[in-house]
């Protein structure tokens, strides 16, 4: 059985440890992570539950998605994300932190970072030309295929939108947790800007550890 | 405050001297030795402050060990592996790094100690007029009958603020 918690990205800071050393974290808020909704084989094909956080004006809200808040028992919210196989913890009750320990592993999904439109030295990790020499070609992506093809390839590397998608990062540990703020400090980056609501699971990953 | 601020101020420690490059400090590290903690001393210069404030401020310390080796150490200012830092003197430096003593030796790397405060006379008085007015109304707080105790640890710090002030700021 897997367990998951919705959490907001607060920043990140360093702590000290026993012996002196600096370790990274980033700060994770679960204040309002609710259970919405359990869905079970029988009635949805398939198991999972399905989280909610966030509280957003009953305004905003439309009257489906009211409904299904209301029949929950929650107020309404603005993200919804759904963890496979999480048991089946009763429906309108808010999940803590406390889910998580210490030293555990977790994998964090979020939306990275928007880059905008960018080229093909920060999007795809190209090199650059030649600076000297008369070299015009500082920027460009260089040859883009041959003339036998006498086309392009679809799927070549270019330059365009970078960013702002989803991402998953594997097995970050868990560092502290602080169930009176409601805060999980899990060591290295996570994906997303300040504010941004990320996804936190216990990972699939738990073979030796590599660090 | 922010939950981020207020983790890394718990973090930081009550009490940390005011450094400034070119002061001859001594630093008390505690060192872990097969299964005993033992305190060292590094005594040096202190040729760079990085950090101003908050929990990730570091500063290194310069020292010349046996042979005229040249040894530096940057340290967390608020590594818990820091047992105490003490100010031994205050050096007349013109600059914030002091990496030129690198390429000194001997006589050439030594550093004048500055014994007027920095900013001159104007300054100084200008700061005892501060702590005169300061200590005025913490005694005004006594006559309105504030708890003792309250206003006990407030004092305390002030004098401990005077001891070190002349030459830390």
């Amino acid at each position: 059985m897997s367990k998951g918690l919705l959490a907001r990205k607060l920043g990140m800071t360093q702590l000290f440890t026993e012996q002196g050393t600096v370790v990274s974290v980033t700060v994770l808020e679960a204040d309002s992570c609710h259970v919405v909704q359990v869905k079970t084989p029988g009635v949805d094909g398939y198991d999972a539950v399905q989280l909610g956080f966030g509280e957003k004006k009953p305004r905003r809200t439309t009257k489906p998605e009211a409904g299904h808040f209301k029949r929950a028992g929650t107020p309404p919210l603005a993200h919804l994300a759904e963890v496979r196989d999480a048991g089946s913890p009763a429906v309108g009750t808010r999940l803590s932190v406390s889910l998580f320990e210490a030293g555990e592993r977790v994998d964090v999904t979020g939306i990275t970072q928007g880059k905008g439109f960018a080229g093909q030295h920060k999007r795809h990790n190209f090199h650059r030309g030649p600076v000297s020499h008369g070299s015009h070609n500082i920027k460009q992506a260089g040859s883009i295929g041959s003339t036998d093809a006498a086309r392009v390839f679809k799927g070549l590397k270019m330059a365009g939108h970078l960013g702002a998608s989803r991402a998953t990062v594997l097995r970050l540990e868990v560092v502290r947790v602080d169930p009176e703020r409601n805060l999980l400090l899990v060591r290295g980056a996570v994906p997303g800007h300040r504010d941004s609501v990320v996804l936190v699971r216990d990972s699939e990953r738990s073979g030796a550890l590599v660090s | 405050m922010n939950v981020v601020e207020l983790l890394e101020r718990e973090q930081e420690k009550a009490e940390v001297p005011v450094l400034r490059s070119g002061d001859t400090v001594r630093v008390h590290v505690k060192v872990v030795e097969g299964t005993r903690e033992r305190i060292q001393v590094f005594e040096g210069v202190v040729i760079a402050l990085s950090g101003k404030t908050g929990i990730g401020a570091s500063f290194t310390v310069r020292r010349i060990a046996s042979h005229g080796v040249g040894v530096e150490r940057t340290f967390m200012l608020h590594s818990p592996r820091i047992d105490r830092i003490e100010v031994l003197r205050h050096g007349d430096v013109r600059r914030a790094k002091l990496y030129y003593l690198r390429e000194k030796v001997g006589k050439r790397a030594r550093i004048r100690e500055r014994r007027q405060p920095l900013g001159g006379e104007a300054d100084a008085v200008r700061r005892a007029q501060v702590a005169d007015a300061a200590a005025g109304s913490a005694t005004d707080d006594l006559d309105a009958g504030v708890d003792e105790a309250e206003t006990a640890p407030i004092s305390e710090v002030e004098a401990a603020a005077e001891e070190t002030e002349p030459g830390n700021v």
